[in-house]
């Protein structure tokens, strides 16, 4: 399980924002993709996921898309949405279940719990999503990510709006599915300094340029450029 | 005369039935759409479905639901369905539009064309119903019957992908699900719903069914499973208590029954408020 990117040109109603972008990761990478905001990394992600057309180019992931977990960022309809931990989680499981059955398998609740657990929100199952912190709540929704895609997550500034405490928590978590289940991570963030460090590679997005390589080597570049 | 020796009459018996069961129907396809921020879609499609039904008063249709309903239908998918992919004039703005667009054609409409002789009767009853509601046949119990079981069929069946597209429809994007195909089936089924409500129980009731249930249940309860049941049972017991208060004290039945849903809406309210407050 892996994505490759080439040649994609990403923008809005065929005006490109960035142009000619080219890169591959691996399974079981971490990938961080920054910039200031307007050069399209929002953008970009979404064109990842499906939810925007690229204006040019491909994007494969040799897999189904059905395989792969999406964390949005917070809308406002999810804010005060009656509906349990549970229920939610549970609709992770809808990519892969046919149309036709309209509940849930054995195999599915086996499924739906193993989530929970991961994400540690057993004891929040049967709670309303809207009485949840913003901390649990994004657990949730990586949960719901995690029951659709045991491999591969997309996560889209995850910890917009957490305090420090929460989003410490969350990155933490993430790094603990990354280093020992060996899934597959590529999150947009705008807070660089403390998401970057759990990361393996780096995406940087400047206007009209972008630069890709592994931590270390992002961490020379960036050091570099302070020497100058 | 008791509420006891009322249930005698047909006409009683058929305005319960079929308010009760329209009552379901509408406070179901409410759920999403109040979740989904589009609870005035309700109001702006009822008033599309005057506008079909000013129509056929104007060439004197037989059945009127033969123009009501594709044009509620084709104006529902076009709002709801379509609504957040392709927008070129803002939501907001179109639905208002189409609000004030369609009660001022279907009025300008009856007036103009119409060769009946009592024109503000017939406007009056389109918008507010009550007449029709106590002058109903066996085929339109039938008809209520049918609609139901495909309604509630339908919400049971797709239950899981309802309640996906109302919660996150990106993420079904994201994950290659087609969302699309489902915010169709709901607007569809939502458009066929608003327009037979409107013919039985006029568009007034038809948006407060809407909006009201749903709202009442989201105060109370905290699963979705819970607030889909609980609006369907609000729904009903109101009108089912508003059909009967109203031919006790002689009052117009279909506001009645919309005051019956803003008490319960109201009681619910304080409910919450209290309980926030006290624990």
């Amino acid at each position: 399980m892996s994505l490759s990117i080439s040649d994609l040109s990403i923008g809005y109603d065929g005006v490109a924002i960035l142009d000619d972008i080219n890169f591959n990761i691996n399974s079981g990478s971490y990938l961080c993709i920054v910039g200031e905001n307007g050069t399209g990394k929002s953008t970009l992600l979404k064109t990842i996921s499906n939810l925007h057309k690229p204006i040019f180019g491909d994007i494969s992931f040799g897999v189904s898309r059905r395989e792969i977990g999406y964390l949005s960022q917070q809308t406002a309809v999810q804010k005060d949405f009656p509906a349990t931990v549970s229920e939610i989680v549970a609709t992770g499981t809808l990519s892969k279940g046919k149309w036709y059955r309209p509940f849930y398998s054995k195999q599915e609740k086996e499924l739906i719990s193993w989530a929970i657990e991961k994400t540690n929100i057993t004891d929040i199952r049967d709670k309303c999503f809207r009485e949840l912190s913003g901390g649990q709540q994004r657990r949730v929704l990586l949960a719901r990510a995690l029951v659709g895609a045991k491999n591969f997550i997309i996560l889209d500034e995850p910890t917009t709006g957490l305090d420090p405490a929460a989003t410490k928590d969350f990155y933490e978590l993430l790094e603990k599915l990354n280093r020992n289940d060996g899934i597959t991570i590529i999150m947009v963030t705008h807070d660089v300094e403390s998401a970057i460090r759990y990361a393996t590679h780096v995406l940087h997005l400047q206007s009209d340029d972008y630069f890709f390589g592994t931590l270390g080597e992002y961490s020379q570049l960036r050091k570099g450029g302070a020497d100058e | 005369m008791t509420a006891l020796e009322l249930l005698r009459f047909p006409f009683v018996q058929y305005a319960l039935i079929v308010s009760a069961l329209m009552a379901v129907c509408a406070s179901l396809i409410g759920v999403p759409l109040v979740l989904k921020r589009y609870s005035f879609m309700g109001f702006g499609l009822s008033n599309v479905a005057f506008m079909g039904m000013a129509f056929a008063i104007v060439i004197d249709a037989t059945n009127s639901l033969a123009i009501v309903m594709p044009l509620t239908v084709a104006a529902t998918i076009l709002l709801i369905g379509f609504g957040n992919r392709f927008k070129k004039i803002s939501g907001d703005a179109s639905l208002a539009m189409i609000t004030v667009g369609s009660l001022a054609i279907g009025h300008f409409a009856i007036n103009t064309f119409s060769m009946r002789g009592n024109i503000t009767a017939d406007v009056s009853e389109t918008l507010f119903g009550g007449m029709r509601l106590l002058t109903l046949q066996m085929p339109d119990v039938w008809q209520s019957i049918a609609l139901t079981a495909a309604v509630i069929f339908f919400f049971a069946f797709f239950y899981r992908r309802i309640f996906a597209i109302t919660f996150d429809v990106d993420f079904m994007q994201a994950t290659g699900q087609r969302p699309l195909i489902y915010e169709l089936l709901l607007s569809a089924i939502t458009g066929v719903v608003i327009a037979m409500s409107m013919n039985l129980l006029g568009s007034l009731l038809t948006a407060s069914l809407i909006i009201f249930p749903a709202l009442s249940a989201m105060r109370l309860f905290k699963s979705y499973k819970t607030v889909v049941i609980f609006a369907a049972i609000a729904a009903a017991t109101c009108s089912l208590l508003g059909i009967l208060v109203s031919i006790l004290f002689e009052l117009p039945v279909t506001t009645t029954i919309i005051l019956m849903n803003i008490t319960l809406f109201l009681v619910l309210l304080a409910v919450d408020t209290l309980r926030k407050i006290l624990v």
